[in-house]
Order: structure tokens, then sequence, then C-alpha cells
């Protein structure tokens, strides 16, 4: 077998475990995330084959497994599978944990990392500049303290100029160029492909047009709420926030940015861009126009979801909300509501009655009574329990964001930047970060508003022909149960 | 002498605790619970008082069902300054808040302390001034 897949049993445990050693030790170190890049750098690296099957050995104790060629066999070319089921394709190995050829990997939970390398150098660094810190400030602190009492006086005191120290150590110049470079890189196809689009209606493409053109990312973070570390680890992930109509960079997806393939952050942008015109964000900012978001985009929200009827609803793939979902979620609300009376009283029937007529109109927009069980802290983690909710958002966004990252890969390829194995591991890289989310590797849709992994690789992303070309499928969409989808482009 | 000096500093304690003590205790036990959509995640920050006399912050992250705790003891006198950051900042004219958007009344803050239960505006402290008070809580129990 020319594919060294080293699969290894993942012990996942190992990563939840409480892990309190000091960010500055090489014990601190030692962790299957770390050793997993480490052996898996070196493999890539050899050009003995005995060298490189050692590392393999090694890399195959991490729970991780890699796409790597040993020296002198030929390269194997995945693409086909990719093209033809990318989903199928990273769940085959170890559920998703794989690692491309040139052993980049994003898709980590706050566990793994606060284990990763470059994790650790954060967490040393800055350690060591809260010392400093706190050292030349000590003379502020009254006397009678213990030297802890002080030291937390100052953190309290000084808590922004601390935390400021971190996001520095983090948000470092090169990363931060990184970014702007791809983000901007995205905005301005984006914006390039709207002014050009046959599918924006005429009277919406100029409000679509402006919102996109005003939408920055918060660099260096000012308004990011998971700049910093809290007590429960690093959040790693990017989002656009509705509230400042803003792109947002978690400091743990800042410390693995290296790790990151550059068509996986490409599309990704993409995507956070598109939320801000998607059809739930667009019936949001004009409330007494709910339906401009389906208006808008002619009959693509019916295309996307999949269903029979206007609003494509009926026996849909992608699910929408539910009559039941939406009483739920009102009547929730309203048990929140201090100056709400008993279920029973005139009030609370008044409230949860024009609660669910107003939310009604926003069948864009996931309604439904929160699953309290969800495991909010881990990006595997997804909404189980309740009625169906809209996924129309997410997969809006993972549509059109493949939309723009199709153009952008194909100027590289045309550009000579982009081989064919490039290609490869942008799809493997782009694949294992999708399949690791909300739901990793799951066979069924779920109750969460992100549709199963399955269904936003297979139908959505891989339904842009925009993006298959570029990448360069040449045999349609894939033919997987839910996919097949053939929608209008951007 | 060795005995005056005794006495003197053990009244001093006794005089100055209550002091302590009473400027902390008078917002305990304290909850805040905090829900960020952006980042779906539910904070619980609470606040109680052990029998060293010593006040146990406990902050919790819910994952998978399971509450995900770190927590740590700290002496009155912390705790005072933590809470001045909260009480520094009594604004004068409450009535200006209702068009305020930083002053926000809905279910992603939920606040109660000491024997009673109300929410942030009413009790004229600002969005703002609990996520510096959470923000310095963070940095305090992290390892």
């Amino acid at each position: 077998m020319n594919v060294f897949l080293i699969l290894i049993f993942a012990i996942h445990s190992l990563f939840a475990a409480e892990v309190s050693v000091d960010a500055c030790s090489n014990k601190a170190r030692e962790n299957p995330i770390t050793k997993a890049f480490e052996n898996c750098e070196k493999a890539r690296a050899v050009s003995s084959a005995d060298e490189f099957r050692e590392y393999i050995s090694k890399l195959d104790h991490t729970g991780y497994c890699a796409l790597l060629t040993e020296p002198g066999m030929k390269k194997p070319d995945a693409l086909e599978q990719l093209c033809a089921d990318p989903n199928g394709f990273v769940c085959a190995h170890k559920q998703g944990l794989l690692l491309n050829s040139q052993c980049q990997f994003v898709h980590l939970e706050p566990e793994e990392i606060n284990q990763t390398t470059e994790f650790l150098d954060i967490g040393c660094s800055f350690k060591k500049a809260t010392q400093d810190f706190i050292g030349s400030h000590q003379n502020e602190c009254e006397k009678g303290l213990t030297k802890e009492e002080c030291e937390s006086v100052l953190k309290i005191k000084y808590t922004q100029e601390i935390n400021e120290i971190e996001i520095k150590i983090a948000y470092t110049p090169e990363r931060i160029g990184r970014i702007k470079n791809a983000f901007n890189r995205v905005k301005q196809k984006y914006i390039q492909k709207i002014k050009a689009s046959q599918l924006i209606s005429k009277e919406q493409l100029p409000m679509i047009l402006s919102r996109i053109e005003n939408t920055q990312i918060d660099l260096p973070p000012k308004n990011t709420e998971c700049a910093n570390t809290p007590p429960t680890g690093p959040e790693s992930g990017l989002y656009y926030h509705t509230g400042d109509h803003n792109v947002h960079i978690c400091i743990g997806a800042m410390a693995t940015l290296d790790h990151q393939n550059e068509i996986d952050l490409i599309h990704s942008f993409g995507h956070e861009l598109s939320h801000a015109i998607d059809p739930c964000t667009l019936a949001q900012a004009f409330p007494s126009n709910p339906e401009i978001g389906t208006i808008a985009y002619g009959n693509l929200v019916q295309c996307l979801r999949g269903g029979k009827g206007d609003d494509g609803c009926t026996d849909s793939i992608i699910f929408c909300n539910t009559d039941k979902g939406v009483q739920e979620a009102c009547e929730e609300s309203a048990s929140y509501r201090d100056d709400l009376k008993k279920p029973d009283s005139l009030d609370y029937q008044n409230f949860v009655k024009n609660c669910v007529q107003s939310k009604k109109q926003l069948n864009a927009c996931p309604i439904a009574k929160s699953d309290l069980n969800l495991p909010t802290l881990n990006l595997a983690s997804y909404r189980k329990t309740g009625e169906k909710i809209s996924q129309l958002r997410e997969v809006f966004s993972d549509y059109l964001g493949s939309e723009v990252a199709g153009d952008l890969i194909s100027e590289d390829v045309k550009a000579g930047k982009l081989s064919r194995a490039d290609r490869v591991d942008g799809m493997t890289a782009l694949a294992t970060d999708y399949a690791g989310l909300h739901g990793r590797c799951v066979t069924e849709n779920t109750r969460d508003s992100h549709p199963a992994p399955f269904l936003r690789l297979n139908r959505i992303i891989m339904g842009s022909e925009n993006f298959r070309q570029s990448i360069g499928c040449e045999n349609g969409p894939p033919k997987t149960p839910g996919a097949n989808m053939k929608c209008q482009g951007l | 002498m060795k005995n005056k000096l005794c006495i003197l500093i053990i009244t001093s304690i006794i005089i100055l605790l209550p002091v302590t003590s009473r400027a902390a205790s008078s917002l305990l036990p304290f909850r805040l619970e905090h829900y960020i959509p952006a980042m779906k995640k539910t904070i619980r920050i609470e606040l109680n008082k052990e029998d060293s006399g010593n006040i146990e912050i406990s902050y919790t992250a819910f994952q998978n069902g399971e509450s995900k705790v770190s927590k740590k003891e700290f002496s009155p006198v912390i705790i005072k300054e933590l809470f001045k950051k909260l009480q520094s900042n009594q604004d004068p004219n409450p009535e200006k808040w209702s068009s305020d958007p930083d002053c926000l009344i809905n279910e992603r803050w939920r606040l109660e302390f000491g024997s009673s239960k109300k929410e942030i505006c009413t009790n004229k402290i600002r969005t703002d001034k609990i996520e510096k008070f959470q923000a310095s809580i963070e940095l305090l129990l992290r390892q």
C-alpha cells in the first residue's frame, strides 16, 4: 500500500485529562498532538525508508494518521476519491484524524490546542511576561499582603493590560499578516463576483454588496470575545459576529495557524463573509421584510434545502424549523422572563403568541428549544434533542463561500501556485476540518443548526461547480446520499 | 512588651477582619451566568463563603452535559478588590440606560447576589463592567 495511513487508537480521554503542567516544561510537550505533528514532520523530511517507517511507527502511537508516502514509492493520487466522497474519504481514516501530506491539521478541540507546541510557547511566554509585569508593580501593593495576594490584587487591577500581553504574544504580526492577506483576497473576490452576479436580484444587489464591503476583520483583536484564554482552555474558532458585523478569530485558531492549509483558510473566510449576507442575517437586519433573504437569491434557498414547495422545506434534505419547535422556543423564552407570571397568565400567553407570530416569519433562522446538554466547548458537539431546526444560514454560507474560494483556487492553479498534489492536500485539510464539526463523521443529519458534515461537504461544498472545477473534480457532484446537488452559482 | 504586641496584633485582626469581610460578604452568595451567542457558550461564575472565611470562586463552562469547573479559594481582601470593579460604577443617571445598548436585559445575562435576585441594569451595573469583572476572574483562575 503506497499511502501510509497511520491509524492509531485515538484515546480522546487522554486529551480530556486535566493538564496542569507548566507550559514552559518539556513534560508539557510530551503529549499526543505535539508528537503527531513532530513525527509527521520528521517522516516527510527523511529520505531513508527505514527512518520513515520508524517515525511512522511513532506517529502510530499518537492517535492520528497521516497521508504520507514512503521515500522511493510512487505518490498515490487521492483526488478522485476526494472528489467522489470527501467526507467518506477522511472519515474512513480514523474518523477524520488525518494529517495531510504537509502535516497540516487544524481541527483541534480546546484540550488539544492546549497541548500544541505553538500554544505552549504562547503560554510560557505569557507566564514569564506576566511575572515581569507584576514584579514591576509590586510596590503598589498594600503592606501586609502575602506575595500571592499581592499578585492577585495586581491581576485584578491590571486585567486589561495583562490580557493585552497575551494577545500581543499570540497575535503576531506574521500571523495577522497572513490572515489579513487571505481575508482581503476573499473579500475583493466576493465583491467582484457580486457585481457580476446573475443570481442576486438587481434590486437587492447594492445592499448586499455594501454589507460585504463593510465587513472587516477584527485584527489585532479589539472586540473578540475569545482573544484570551479562559480557565477552561482556548477557543479555536473563527466567526462572523452579527453584532458588530465583523469576522473574529479566537486565540486557539491564531496559535495553530501554522498548521492550517491555505485552501481551508480561504474557504473559511468565504464562509464567514457569507454570513454577512445570509438569508437569516438579512431577515434580522430588515425585520419589516423578513423574506428579503430568500427573495434576493432567486431559487437558491429552495435548491439548497432540496425539498418541495415554495420554500423547499417539504421532505427537505437540509432541515427547516417546525411549528412545534417555534412554539417550544417561545415558551422557553417566556420562562426566562422574570416579569412574566405563571404560564397560565394572560401576559405570559400573549408573550408566547406574539413571539410565535414573529418567529414564524424567520424561517431562514434557526429557531427551536435549546439543548441544555449541548457540549458547547467542543467543536464536534451538536444539538441532539428537540425539533428539527433551520440549517439554511450555514449551508448558504458553505455554498457561497465555496463559490468564491473556487475562483481564488482557480486563479492560483492558473498562476502555477497550486499543483494537483497541493489541491489534494487542500481538499484533505478542508474535509478533515468539516468532518469533525458538529457531529464527527455521523451518517444521518442532526438536529443541529449546522447540517451533518457529510451533507456540508458532499452536498453543499461539492455542489458548487465552481469549487469542484477549481479542485480538479471532473465527474460532477458526489452521488452519495443527500448529495448530487445542482444549484445556480453566484 | 512581647505580650502587648501580641494583643495589639490580635485586636487589629479582630477589628480589621469584619470590615474586610463585610465589604465582600454583602454581595455573597454571588452567581453570574453569561451566554455568549457567538461562541455558543455558557459561563457560570459563583462566589461562596467557605467555613475557613475564604471565598471560593468557581468558574463553570458547560461541556457534554457535564460541568467543566475551575475552582480556587481567595482571601476576603482579594474579593474586596474584585467587587470594586462592580461597585465603582454606580451611574447617577440610570434612566438613560433604557436606550443604552450596553445595558442588556435579556436571556444572555443572569445575575444573583446577596439575598436578592435582580437583573443587571436594575442594579445599576452595566454589562461592560460585568465583562471586566468576568475578565478579572478568568485571569485569576488561570493556571
